[in-house]
């Protein structure tokens, strides 16, 4: 019994600091955690649109499950473009999370994979910037969004068209949203 | 033993992956290229002398039925600091490590020091044996990822070696991989120990703890028989072969 009492009191121990260490520790890399994310954020936003001066976070839906920021980039003649996150789940391997940004005629900037899964060497390929911009630069909302195997006019690597395929799909409800959100808000002024 | 000892068997005799062949699955998984190979092995390695320094310390004051519950606490905890902090410091890297870092966990290269070396030597020796092995398999991995990465992209480091012409062997990179540069890097060292063993007079055999006999987990039982804890009596179980 005194045995069983040892145990339990020396495990509960070993446990009780090492939670306080922890503790210690969330708190301290906490914020330095939201800075590094709010830096990859930034620089992804910077890689999608024309050079800009000041950044305006417009977040809307805040907290809910379909919320979207949109990011507005402002120099001193005025706005120079959108950029926004867009996700679509048909990648070969996983979702395939996207920035997408738009200069101020809604056409496409620039892009920036955020997140992916795709095959090293054939999807992931894609991530490069000057594929990227090849492909999706200078398309607008009215533009065919399927790449040429579906009877559309994107290209996509070759051996690769699912990931391309599934870019296209992540840009198209990007700016499905997008444009649904512009009418929103151009009715509400 | 001394301190030296300690420290360089980490490195070549009892290297975690090329010796022991402990911490498979990081190893395979993540080795796509030297950056990541050494970020997981520096990751591994700091986890690894902590929990070493820990275990050590603690060692007379660990419950012998519990040791292992309180080694995974202490591991896990070291493990969840490692996650954090580079979330915070080494964003990217974290990123492409992902899903590895918190299983560092379940690494056996962690567990296994602390069951077979801290938990039965001094906190000086123990941080050797830590430092030893985190370094040894730091460098299998980052030998591995480099292999991989220079076959399979044609970089080393991110910088291009082999030039624009070198069409990359895609297979590298992808999982079988890792099992094929693994595999003959085995065999390679295997041939180089026969050699050494045969110019040295020995007969050659392969390391000590490849054998069955000296791996911890089948002799739990006597262990805890030893330590006069066992939990019951044994039952015999096989009294007598059925008769037909």
């Amino acid at each position: 019994m005194k045995e069983m009492l040892t145990m339990a009191l020396r495990l509960s121990l070993i446990c009780a600091v090492a939670a306080l260490a922890l503790a210690q520790v969330d708190g301290l890399t906490r914020e330095p955690i939201r800075q590094a994310e709010a830096r990859a954020q930034r620089e992804a936003v910077e890689a999608v649109l024309p050079s800009f001066v000041t950044l305006v976070n417009d977040t809307l839906r805040a907290g809910t499950e379909d919320q979207v920021i949109y990011f507005k980039g402002e120099n001193e003649q005025g706005p120079v473009g959108t950029a926004f996150t867009a996700v679509s789940g048909l990648g070969y391997s996983g979702e395939i999370e996207i920035m997408v940004g738009l200069d101020q005629e809604a056409k496409v900037n620039g892009v920036r994979i955020l997140r992916h899964a795709e095959t090293p060497g054939l999807g992931a390929n894609y991530a490069a910037v000057d594929v990227l911009n090849a492909f999706y630069k200078g398309r607008g909302p009215r533009d065919s969004w399927q790449v040429t195997k579906d009877g559309g006019q994107v290209d996509a690597i070759t051996g690769a068209t699912v990931t391309g395929r599934a870019i296209c799909d992540a840009i198209a409800r990007g700016f499905e949203q997008w444009e649904a959100d512009q009418k929103a808000a151009g009715g509400s002024q | 033993m001394s301190y030296s000892t300690t420290f360089s068997r980490g490195l070549w005799k009892d290297n975690p992956i090329f010796r022991l062949l402990l911490g498979l699955c990081p190893t395979l998984a993540v080795t796509t290229s030297v950056e990541n190979g050494l970020g997981m092995g520096l990751a591994s390695t700091f986890v690894l002398l902590c929990s070493n320094f820990m275990v050590s310390l603690l060692r007379d004051f660990i419950p012998k039925k519990v040791r292992i519950p309180a080694y995974i606490v202490v591991i896990a905890s070291f493990v969840t600091i490692v996650d954090l902090s580079m979330n915070a410091y080494f964003h990217e890297l974290h990123k492409s490590l992902g899903l590895f870092i918190p299983l560092i966990v379940v690494n056996c290269i962690i567990l296994g020091r602390a069951e077979a070396f801290a938990s039965r030597n001094t906190v000086g020796l123990s941080i050797v044996d830590g430092l030893g092995m985190g370094l040894g398999f730091t460098l299998g991995l980052a030998i591995l990822g480099g292999v991989r990465e220079l076959l399979g992209s044609g970089t080393l480091l991110g910088f291009g070696v082999l030039g624009e012409g070198y069409p990359p062997m895609l297979v590298m990179i992808l999982p079988p991989g890792a099992f094929l540069t693994l595999g003959l890097l085995l065999a390679g060292m295997n041939k180089l120990e026969e050699k050494r063993a045969i110019r040295a007079g020995e007969a050659y055999r392969p390391p000590r703890e490849m054998d069955c006999g000296s791996c911890v987990l089948c002799h739990l039982d006597e262990n805890l028989k030893a330590a006069d804890l066992s939990p019951r009596p044994r039952v015999a179980v096989n009294v007598e072969p059925p008769q037909k």
